[in-house]
């Protein structure tokens, strides 16, 4: 049980720092604001592409609270995104699908 | 806010009238005109249909339409430079500096430098020389909105690429940590294994997507409707590749749990 939950806070802890590693540089960014709590590791992970370089955001170390609660917020933060994502579409869709004048 | 969007439609295709031509009709004519469609045909050519609404019998309505017609499109530019300004979406810098130039420093100025015009005009053939610009020069609803809004869609589904690339090794790492462990990993594996096949299909949809929305320009108008209807497919597709990657890390998750 306890290796189990180790390997769920190493995910977990990837998880947030790559959220947070892409989220550098964009200030008002949704993921910034829920980054990880307290730093005792810090991360190699590298942003995507394109991102800005940064330095890297540091995770809290695994334990089994912590680690359920940032499984929760990292995938939540990914849904967030997919949820802002959704809504751009949809902006978009509706300019194409019903578009405000005809020029 | 149908209602503004009806009046919208309605002050588009009334321009339009006032653009074509010079015979007369009677206003109601071009309200009974079809509104904006609910498909996503594409919007009239360059050379709409005759159907003049300017007379020197209805010019003062003629000109409130058309003045309201730039009233109209001053705010929508508006609306969109703020879009393109919002830091909390991820257009990439080059883009966004890209749409706001467009927006802010081509169409707004040039669409405002026509309302002075439009208030000062006493002729029809005066108020075509605003309607006319207004509509195939700077094409505010026909090419940049749906220019601006998909460019940050594809800026948007880019970034989330990325972040679940950057995961795969974090996914890859946990799986065979859980594994030395001697747990069953043959689920959280096969999942890992779709997710990173659903990312790579997301970042084919988008690939080359934004540049290739923000080289449509108003001149290319009616033909660049096909490109915008091309990239919203393309971005439906990588968006249902990433909801479906991301129901992979659900999994995962759970799997490793």
């Amino acid at each position: 049980m306890r290796n189990r939950k180790l390997a769920v806070a190493a995910l977990s802890a990837g998880i947030a720092t790559t959220l947070a590693a892409c989220g550098a540089g964009s200030s008002s960014h949704v993921v910034e604001g829920t980054t990880a709590p307290v730093a005792a590791t810090s991360s190699t992970t590298a942003p995507p592409a394109g991102s800005p370089t940064t330095t890297a955001p540091v995770v809290a170390p695994p334990s089994s609270t912590a680690s359920t609660t940032l499984n929760a917020n990292t995938l939540n933060q990914v849904a967030a995104e997919l949820g802002t994502l959704d809504t751009n579409l949809n902006t978009a869709d509706s300019d194409l699908s019903n578009p405000q004048g005809d020029s | 806010m149908r209602h503004t969007i009806q009046r919208r439609v309605a002050a588009g295709v009334v321009t339009a009238g006032i653009v074509a031509g010079t015979a007369a009709v009677a206003p109601g004519a071009a309200f009974a005109a079809p509104a904006a469609t609910t498909t996503s045909a594409a919007p009239s050519s360059s050379t709409p249909p005759s159907n003049p609404l300017c007379t020197p019998a209805t010019f003062s309505a003629a000109q409130q339409r058309v003045e309201a017609a730039l009233s109209g499109r001053v705010v929508q530019l508006n609306a969109l430079a703020a879009e393109a300004n919002n830091t909390a979406n991820h257009l990439t810098t080059a883009d966004r500096q890209t749409l706001q130039n467009d927006i802010s420093a081509v169409e707004l100025p040039g669409i405002q430098a026509l309302q002075p015009q439009a208030q000062q005009a006493t002729t029809c053939v005066q108020l075509r020389q605003v309607a006319r610009p207004m509509v195939f020069n700077y094409r505010v609803y026909v090419v940049m909105t749906p220019q601006t809004h998909l460019t940050i869609v594809a800026d948007d589904e880019t970034y989330v690429e990325g972040v679940f690339v950057n995961l795969e090794s974090t996914i890859a790492q946990a799986i065979q940590t859980a594994q030395s462990q001697g747990k069953d990993t043959t689920a959280a594996q096969s999942a890992f294994d779709d997710l990173k096949t659903q990312v790579a299909s997301a970042q084919s949809a988008t690939a080359g997507q934004a540049a290739t929305v923000l080289a449509q320009t108003p001149q290319g108008a009616p033909g660049n409707w096909q490109v915008f209807l091309a990239a919203r497919t393309a971005m439906l597709n990588g968006r249902n590749d990433l909801r479906t990657a991301f129901a992979d890390a659900q999994h995962i998750r759970t799997d490793l749990q």
